[in-house]
This record gives C-alpha cells, structure tokens and sequence, in this order.
C-alpha cells in the first residue's frame, strides 16, 4: 500500500455551495442535496485540499494546531469524513502494484484513523415540513388535505401504521 | 399578557425572540423542557436561527436536541441564504439586459436590517418592476421559469392578475427559487408606485447594486403586511423590530404613516406591538396609540398554534361534496381571526368587541364563496 505521504486530496469545487460561517464552512451539495457542516479543524484540513499537498504537507501545516492525538490523525479523520460526504474530487485513477486505485488506498488509508466526526450532515426539516403532515391517529382525508407522516397512511379518517 | 397557561408557549417565544435580531443579544433563561415544547412551533414558521441566537452561549440550552436542532436551523438558513443571494444576483443580472432595474422587498432585504443577516430566512423573493414596466417583466423572467419549488405546474404570467409566481432555475441545479413578481403595491395603500420608486435605495451585493424599498415605505409595507395577514408568524414582527432599530437618523415618520389616518393608525399598531411585545427600542417613535386589550393575546393566540393551522385549507366546495358531515367543523376553522378581519373591514383597532367584524369578514367571504360556485 502507497504512504499516505503520495496522495494529494482535491477538495471538491464543482456544483457545490460553499459558506464559511466563522470557524465552520457548511458545504451544500447541489446535486445529492445534502448540506456538510465542517467544524474548525476539519475546516482547515478542507482548505489546503487542494490537488497539490500532499497528506504528510498537509498534516505538517497542521502539527502546531493539533490537539490530541497526531496531526496526521486528524487529517486522516478529516479525509474519511469528506469522502464520506462525497466532498473530494476524483483520486486519479492510478493504478498501485497491487491492483488497488489510488481512492482505495485513501479510503483505507483513512479508514484505519480514529473515527472523531469532524464534518456532520446537517438536515433540519424543512419550513413548514416539521408540522405539514398530520401525526399517528391525527384526522385525515385519503385525497386531498394535509398527508400523513412517513410510515402511517389515512385509514378509517385517521393517521394510522402502514 | 395574559395569564392563561394556554399562552404559555407563545410568551416564552415572545420572550426568547425579544432581541434576538440584534449584534450582541442576551442569553435566554428558559428550561430545557419548555425550549422542548416550543421548538416544533419556532422551527415550523421560520424562527429557529433567532431562537439559536438567544440559546447558543447557554450550554444547558445548547447541547439538548431541541437546541442542536435550532442550531442546524441557523446553519441551514445560512447556507439556502448564500443561494438565493446567488439567484437574486441572477435575476437582476438577467433584467440588466433589458434595462429593467427590479424593487426588492420583504424577505431579503429585510434581512439585511438584522444585525447578522442570517438570523432571518427567506423563501422566496419578492419584486416588482417599474412602473408600466410589469408585463414586460413578467415576459422576460418567464423565459426563465421553471415548475416552481413547492412542485406545482408551471406557471405563466396572466396579464390582469395582481403577482406573478415564477419558479426561476438560476442555472444551479436544484436550486429553484419562487419569485413574486407584484404588478404593484397597492395591497399595501402605496397608490403610487413611481413615488416609492423615487424614493427608493440602492445598496451594494457583492459586485452588483440592488434597489431596495426606502426605509420609511418598508416599514409601512411589514406593518400593513403583519396585520394582513393576522400576524401569525412570530418573524413578521422581528422584521418590524429590526428595521425600527436600524432606522436611519433622517428618518421620516410622517411619510412613512403617510396621510390616510386608517393607514397611520395600522402602522402605529403595529409598531405599538412591536416595541410591547418584542421590547423594540427604536432611536425615535411616533405617539403610539394603547393597544387593544385583545391584541397582543390574539397574536400569542396565532403563535401558539402549529404551522399546519394557518395553511390553506381544502377548498370548501370539495368538503361539501365528499364531507357534508364537517361542515361545520370546516366552517368554524374558517372564522377569520381578530386581526385579519380589522384589516379586512378596514376598521380600527380598538376596544370594541371583535366579533361583528369577523362574522362581516366571514360573511363577506361565504357570500363570494356562494357566488363564485353560483358562476361556476
């Protein structure tokens, strides 16, 4: 398996939505729309992914700011949860000696680190979608009118399980 | 206020939303079991990131899941913020090429009065063009429309009608935007709109200049548009507070009460409640009137009442034809509240029982009701 030290992490730029919010940047992904909230540390890790540092520079940027357990620890912590998360762009295909791509080796690589959430999905209901549908044995009509919530279904005028 | 315990979710949102539009703002002291109750209601109409405001320095508030949860509402806010400002810049980008130069108001722009922006969520923007400029506008942006966000068919200008809604595909996907495009601003006694155009302002997005409301018809505009719709969303009358604080020095009180005295009296209501309810402590304040000893109760009333109850309802003559035995139940949760039905009458808010008003409103409504099925 290739040192970590070979890898250069590409943050993801493409049909993301990107704010930073002090220390924090939200990341709202256009396509699967899922919005990524990156606490401080995993913030700067995000910020020098940029296609030309490699893990081991990256990590050495960091060493000072580190705070329990090794820099390289938490970049690799960082790194699981933005794959996670589908925030970094493709690895190039490259091949290693032992059949392996080079994404795969990230992901194994981070996937060996401790696992601290660094980055967290962020989903809150939507407006109006926490009270719009009607809860367990609330009044409904079966076509028209508010629905009701996931798993019950408007049975005998009442929201029942499905 | 009042005593009964049934307002009891109300005041304390009342209480925690005191403030909270502002910079530095007061840690709240409430329990973790009432900011439990209250949170379903706060999050619902919109005041989950102001809520988060007065919570987020309480670690007992903080860390409960009704916190964590008002906290990613303030993220969230943050973030869609970002995109319609993106779609904002989009809109009046597209409009530049026709030299149409929009009016942006409510929603954003009154965002932009709060002491952090992102405290203030806003679904959908609301313009208008310049005068005798509405059709062609309307031409324009619906090239671009799209089916609108809440999934409904696309929709076309009607010439006639008083708004537009347009779902509007800023090229990012998944990220439509409904815009209100408002042929004028008579809903809210403005009968000129060449004058609020006049007097309106620009103010600097990113490398863009976008023409806003002057402070003076906005606030005229969030006060007649709280009371129209019979305050029922706490955020309405943070709009209220957080312009009155952020006035200009060289405000102009008596042109934004404007000269007819049924206009001045709402506004000054409005602002009454606004400064009693929500503790607004604006730089200057005209000679506020007492309120009503009903109103400030007939709002904790709307406030504490879920999301789904001020939505519109199924359309009556469906509940005629499959559920005749609910007509009544269907009839009553049409009794139009207190607030509305002053508006509705153009009546003044005083200490005069509130019931002929409504069962004028309410009849007002049935007879139109009874009439459009008549046509039909």
């Amino acid at each position: 398996m290739p040192m970590p030290s070979e890898i250069r992490p590409k943050a993801r730029t493409a049909r993301i939505v990107v704010r930073e919010l002090g220390s924090e940047v939200l990341i709202y992904d256009l396509d699967s729309h899922d919005a990524t909230c990156l606490n401080a540390a995993a913030s700067k890790v995000w910020k020098l992914c940029d296609g030309k540092r490699t893990i081991g520079e990256i990590s050495a940027e960091l060493e000072n700011e580190a705070c329990g357990g090794s820099a390289e620890e938490n970049v690799l912590t960082a790194l699981e949860n933005f794959i996670q998360a589908n925030l970094l762009e493709e690895v190039p295909e490259i091949e290693t000696s032992d059949g392996e791509n080079r994404r795969d080796v990230l992901r194994g690589i981070v996937a060996s680190a401790t696992a601290i959430p660094l980055a967290t999905t962020i989903s809150v209901p939507a407006m109006a979608q926490i009270a719009s549908c009607l809860g367990r044995r609330e009044r409904c009509r079966r076509f028209f009118g508010p629905e009701c919530c996931p798993g019950l279904e408007c049975r005998r005028r009442r929201c029942r399980p499905e | 206020m009042p005593n009964d315990p049934k307002y009891t979710n109300a005041q304390i949102i009342a209480e925690l939303l005191s403030g909270a539009w502002r910079n530095e703002v007061d840690p709240a002291w409430i329990s973790p079991e009432a900011l439990h109750d209250i949170h379903p209601i706060v999050l619902s109409t919109g005041a989950g990131p102001l809520c988060w405001r007065r919570i987020e320095t309480v670690p007992e508030l903080r860390e409960t899941d009704a916190g964590q949860l008002l906290r990613k509402s303030y993220l969230m806010t943050a973030l869609r913020g970002q995109m319609l400002e993106e779609t904002l810049e989009r809109i009046c980008e597209v409009l530049d090429e026709f030299e149409v130069i929009p009016l942006i108001f409510k929603g954003w722009s009154v965002a932009q009065y709060y002491g952090d922006p992102d405290l203030r969520p806003f679904g959908d923007i609301d313009l208008c063009a310049p005068p005798d400029r509405y059709l062609e506008t309307a031409g324009y942006l619906s090239q671009y429309a799209t089916t609108p966000p809440d999934g409904g068919r696309k929709r076309q200008f009607v010439p006639g009608k008083k708004t537009t809604v347009f779902g509007f595909d800023c090229e990012l996907p998944g990220n439509v935007t409904q815009i209100d495009l408002h042929r004028d601003l008579q809903r809210f006694r403005f009968d000129q709109l060449e004058a609020v155009y006049a007097r309106s302002r620009l103010i600097p997005v990113k490398s863009r200049q976008i023409r806003v409301l002057s402070p003076e018809d906005h606030l005229r505009l969030l006060c007649l548009h709280f009371l129209d719709h019979g305050g029922w969303r706490p955020i309405w009358l943070c709009d209220i507070a957080a312009l009155l604080e952020a006035l200009p020095d060289d405000f102009d009180w008596d042109l934004c009460l404007g000269d007819d005295p049924l206009t001045r009296h709402w506004v000054e209501i409005a602002v009454a409640l606004a400064c009693q309810l929500l503790c607004a402590n604006p730089k200057t304040r005209p000679q506020l009137p007492a309120l009503p000893s009903w109103l400030i109760t007939e709002v904790l009333e709307q406030w504490r009442r879920p999301f789904e109850a001020h939505m519109p309802r199924t359309r009556f003559l469906q509940v005629l034809l499959h559920y005749p035995l609910e007509i009544v139940s269907e009839a009553a949760a049409r009794w139009p509240n207190k607030i509305r039905a002053t508006c509705a009458t153009k009546s003044r808010f005083d200490d005069r029982p509130r019931w002929p008003y409504q069962l004028s409103e309410f009849s007002r409504r049935a007879f139109s009701f009874f009439e459009l099925s008549g046509a039909r």
